[in-house]
């Protein structure tokens, strides 16, 4: 992977010591608290309802296990033990002192990280296929493309305050597993008819108040010209986003105003002056950054392993482990492993320090000590060998981390909401555990098979609810907590937009309402339909009238409402 | 006079930014004599008049585009750039076409009227204006 060099280790160094001294003067009081949020946001710090909240950047979702140590040391030192991984595959932590900040931050460059740009009105952690480098579907592998950007879009001088925070994905599999389609700029590697190397351009794309999908501005950009054709999109975003009211000011709300044609043409006569510039990517440069993510050192082995199917053939807790959590590798003999991060019982995409540490060592006696972290919250080890997978699922499965639900209902997406952050009109985490709890028949919910389960505490959408099959939306009701549901939402190649099915429901009656819509795709379901099919087929009219037919029940609370039956 | 930071060091400025207050126009404006910055409209709609005067710069307000001062850039030897708050990030853009796009070579300032500089110096710097 890749490793810092002078000027990174320089700019990164500066930066600490620079906001080292805005602690210190707001500590003081000589910056007022107003002064100081652009500065601490611009270090991650955000203030939350209970206390400073650090993000962490996980550049497109790569790991060593050396960085894993060490967040798992920042959980224990400076938070309450453990952190939460996002889904723009970085990590936060939910309780810490100001004071601790720069020390934090110091901690973490010791390992080449920090924790810049990913708050803000610029551009954020570039996110990227978990699977990269590995994928059996894989085109062209795209980490030294999201190296590039990530390099580029670092303390970029230009685009530093754009109108609104701005997010760039980039995949480069025939699957899209970066959700590049609710993304403001979405990057697929392609092929041209040539067989050279470029970009099918995707952009406007977003979530929040206004779901959009994306739209394709460019079919074919040769990669020498990545830099300079996303520096024409962000600087007519950066001259002509909306900044008169930040719900409107993304990218996608001026692609929608224009029309996406219009935009692309503005595009292509701002790029036309720069294009070739001193912005083209060198194959000299490529070649450099690549050198970063060459392939390890693979060993030479057969297809398939006599004793891992054996154990598949004996155990049927392992098969299902395997059948969810094992990924094809493009090597022969080798696996990905996902590590789940959602156990019933615990808040989606938590894991401890204990945990932490635990996955690193996996990852240097597995995995080449390098760890993935997902967009659907989950950790990677992405080169294991096929006949080390059941020592490792009994190791994982130990300390909770082998829960055999990767892409299942319980599998899912979750924002930290209401117990945590400020923005939120509600929770999301005590309901997640509450449907988990209703879903813990393991038989059931590998007969429900693929289902995206996606929620958020509001309309922000950090829980990418508008693209789970089954998505939940956290509201204010009269001072009151509810939940709108949504089906048929998709990410991926067939990304879609999920549809509201009518008035929104109290906490407690969330997992009989996800029971119901399960019952109705059990019902209706074609043979080897998956939930996706059979709604994306029959529309929301089914699941609506069978979900509003009868009064719904209502359960008990996980958390700190555990006890109460009453709606919060 | 007032003072700014200037290549990396503070020093005093001798140049006065016209803004106009809500009774003044910019097609009547007086431009009172000395170095003065005059905002892009007033320029624009008194140039006749002005072009005659070699003391003068002129400052874009962060909705103003570059282009529009294209074909008299090579006038002025120094042009400012005016930040309305921190988070506007427009005037870096304005700078960049000042540049790049219409090869200004004199002297880039970077004007607010908020107090905490020391972040916008250093942008300053980084996207090639002197103050």
């Amino acid at each position: 992977m890749y490793r810092y060099d002078q000027h990174d280790h320089q700019i990164i160094k500066e930066r600490i010591a620079q906001y080292r001294d805005q602690v210190v003067r707001r500590l003081s009081n000589e910056l007022s608290e107003e002064e100081f949020l652009p500065l601490r946001l611009q270090n991650g710090l955000y203030n939350q309802r209970h206390a400073y909240m650090l993000r962490v950047a996980v550049p497109y979702g790569m790991l060593s296990s050396d960085q894993m140590r060490k967040f798992a040391y920042i959980a224990r030192v400076y938070d309450r033990g453990y952190g939460h991984f996002t889904t723009r595959q970085n990590i936060q932590y939910n309780w810490i002192n100001l004071e601790d900040s720069p020390k934090i931050l110091e901690d973490l460059a010791s390992v080449e990280m920090h924790a810049i740009q990913t708050s803000g009105n610029c551009m954020r952690n570039i996110t990227s296929d978990e699977f990269a480098g590995v994928a059996a579907d894989e085109v062209i592998d795209p980490r030294p493309y999201a190296e590039i950007l990530r390099q580029w879009t670092t303390f970029h001088p230009e685009f530093a305050y754009l109108p609104r925070k701005f997010k760039i994905a980039i995949n480069g599999a025939l699957e899209d597993r970066a959700a590049i389609a609710v993304h403001d700029i979405g990057l697929t590697v392609v092929h041209n008819d040539a067989g050279e190397v470029g970009f099918k351009v995707m952009v406007g794309g977003g979530m929040g108040r206004t779901p959009i999908l994306g739209s394709v501005i460019r079919e074919f950009l040769p990669w020498q010209h990545v830099m300079t054709y996303l520096e024409a999109i962000l600087r007519i975003y950066n001259q002509h986003g909306r900044r008169d009211n930040k719900y409107k000011a993304r990218i996608k709300i001026l692609v929608k105003a224009i029309g996406a044609d219009v935009f692309a043409k503005q595009v292509e006569e701002e790029w036309a002056d720069i294009k070739d510039g001193p912005g083209t990517l060198t194959q000299e440069e490529l070649q450099r950054v690549a050198s970063y993510f060459s392939t390890p050192a693979y060993l030479d082995l057969p297809a398939s392993d006599a004793a891992y199917e054996q154990h598949k053939a004996d155990n049927k807790a392992f098969a299902n482990w395997v059948k969810r959590n094992v990924k094809p590798h493009k090597v022969a003999g080798y696996a990905s492993v996902v590590l789940s991060l959602k156990k019933p019982g615990v808040p989606p995409g938590d894991a401890t320090a204990g945990q932490m540490d635990f996955m690193a060592d996996l990852a240097d006696r597995y995995s080449f000590s390098e760890l993935r972290v997902t967009h659907e919250q989950n950790i990677v080890l992405s080169d294991v060998q096929q006949s080390a997978l059941f020592a490792l699922w009994q190791e994982a499965k130990a300390q909770g981390l082998a829960t055999p639900n990767i892409g299942l209902l319980t599998d899912m997406i979750c924002c930290p909401g209401g117990d945590f952050c400020s923005l939120a009109n509600a929770k999301s985490i005590p309901i997640a555990l509450d449907i988990t709890d209703r879903f813990a028949d393991l038989d059931y919910l590998h007969d429900i098979g693929d289902l995206e389960l996606n929620m958020s505490g509001c309309i922000n959408a950090c829980g990418h609810h508008h693209v789970g099959n089954i998505g939940i939306l956290g509201v204010d009701k009269d001072g009151s907590e509810f939940y709108q549901v949504s089906i048929g939402g998709a990410q991926g190649n067939s990304s879609a937009i999920g549809k509201i099915i009518g008035p929104s429901f109290s906490a407690g009656q969330m997992p009989e309402v996800i029971e119901r819509i399960v019952q109705v795709y059990i019902r209706d379901r074609i043979e080897n339909e998956r939930f996706i099919d059979t709604a994306q087929r029959l529309g929301i009219v089914p699941f609506k009238e069978y979900v509003y037919a009868t009064p719904i029940k209502t359960t008990e609370h996980h958390g700190e409402d555990a006890g109460s039956v009453v709606s919060y | 006079m007032r003072e700014i930071i200037k290549d990396k060091t503070i020093v005093s400025d001798d140049w006065t930014i016209l803004r106009l207050t809500e009774d003044e126009t910019p097609d009547a404006v007086a431009v009172p004599a000395g170095k003065i910055i005059v905002p892009l409209k007033v320029w624009l709609l008194q140039r006749e008049s002005l072009l005659k005067r070699t003391d003068l710069a002129v400052w874009f307000s962060s909705d103003e585009q570059a282009k529009d001062l294209k074909e008299d850039i090579s006038r002025f030897s120094m042009l400012a750039v005016d930040f309305p708050k921190f988070s506007d990030g427009r005037g870096y853009s304005i700078a960049y076409n000042l540049r790049s796009r219409l090869n200004f070579t004199g002297e880039e300032k970077y004007q607010t009227s908020w107090d905490e500089k020391n972040p916008l110096f250093r942008r300053a710097e980084r996207t090639g204006a002197q103050a």
